[in-house]
């Protein structure tokens, strides 16, 4: 249903569903198709669809995928802003994240902006510089530092985070 | 940090260097997580014979943004005006009553290589090698730490089997004259 296809080239505004939502079944999310901006082309503009997309060329403007993937690939170059459920930084990118999943930069990345996500995963040695904001629904799981603290003072260990005994 | 947590709104910058474990930790526990690597800023700036200012000049964060600023053994890699022009700007960063946590190595100790703190289970910091940055290293006493930063009154201090020192002040007064 979904074939994998190339945006060939600008565009004021590049629709990547293929059918309109509500000819659909309501249940079914499309995960197989994608697409790739390919590392020759250049969009300014904006994206909305439903499937992935993945950027090795360059693009500016607004991507709207709300339940599908965002990829910029490590010579992927994005200024804007993402809507979308996960999004992968592998390339440079400028502006500002929504993922309603999870956000992943790797080694390899050059972001700066703003994320706001469910989850985040970072590699260390990323180009980072961000403003961070997590969906704090999975805060009853962590511990809290309090907790932390006693653990901390009972186990006679290495450093830990302004936990530990007054001199 | 659980009372800047449970702040509605409340910032946090963290100075660097990216490490994936702390960037999750302060942003699992913090409404929002200011995340600039100052450590290899600075690397670029003494590498390029550039000034060591230019690894925070570009940074443009409002008057009085953060609650808290964790600057680990940044210091540590300045020499005392490049450390007092960095707390000039620390200084109008940072809210009133907003806490600071410094880290400085034992000057007496032989000198490692780079290493940065990352936090692991248990909410332990572990020291990690990061071989990609090259700084120089300042480590000072007790007495010259605090003397780096006025107007911050010294909350918490604990020392470590490895000689580190981890301080957590509490910036308690704006002076004209150092904002």
């Amino acid at each position: 249903m979904f074939e994998r296809r190339k945006a060939q080239s600008s565009g004021e505004k590049v629709e990547l569903a293929e059918k309109p939502m509500e000819n659909r079944p309501a249940t079914v999310t499309p995960k197989e198709g994608k697409t790739i901006i390919g590392e020759k082309i250049t969009i300014e503009g904006d994206i909305r669809g439903q499937e992935d997309l993945i950027i090795e060329g360059s693009m500016k403007g607004k991507i709207e995928l709300e339940t599908h993937q965002v990829i910029v690939g490590p010579k992927g170059r994005f200024e804007g802003e993402i809507h979308a459920d996960n999004v992968t930084i592998s390339g440079h990118l400028m502006g500002n994240i929504f993922a309603t999943g999870k956000v992943q930069i790797t080694r390899d990345a050059d972001f700066t902006g703003e994320i706001k996500a469910r989850t985040i995963s970072v590699e260390d040695g990323a180009f980072l510089k961000a403003v961070i904001e997590l969906e704090k629904k999975t805060q009853k799981a962590i511990p809290s530092i309090g907790k932390a603290v006693k653990e901390e003072t009972q186990a006679t260990a290495s450093p830990s985070l302004a936990a530990g005994k007054t001199p | 940090m659980e009372r800047m947590g449970e702040r509605q709104g409340a910032c946090l910058l963290d100075v660097g260097p990216i490490l994936g474990a702390n960037i999750v930790f302060f942003a699992r526990r913090i409404p929002r997580l200011f995340v600039c690597d100052l450590f290899r800023h600075l690397h670029e700036a003494l590498g390029g014979k550039r000034p060591p200012d230019t690894a925070w000049r570009h940074l443009e964060y409002p008057l009085k943004q953060f609650d808290g600023i964790v600057l680990w053994d940044f210091l540590d890699h300045l020499e005392k005006e490049g450390a007092l022009r960095l707390i000039r700007h620390i200084r109008r960063w940072i809210k009133p009553k907003g806490m600071l946590v410094v880290f400085s190595r034992d000057p007496d100790r032989s000198l490692e290589p780079f290493f940065a703190f990352e936090v692991q289970k248990e909410f332990r910091l572990h020291p990690r090698p990061i071989p990609r940055l090259s700084l120089p290293l300042y480590p000072r006493q007790n007495r010259a730490v605090m003397a780096l930063l006025p107007g911050f009154s010294s909350i918490k201090s604990f020392i470590y089997r490895n000689g580190v020192r981890e301080y957590l002040f509490r910036f308690e007064k704006t002076e004209p004259d150092m904002s």
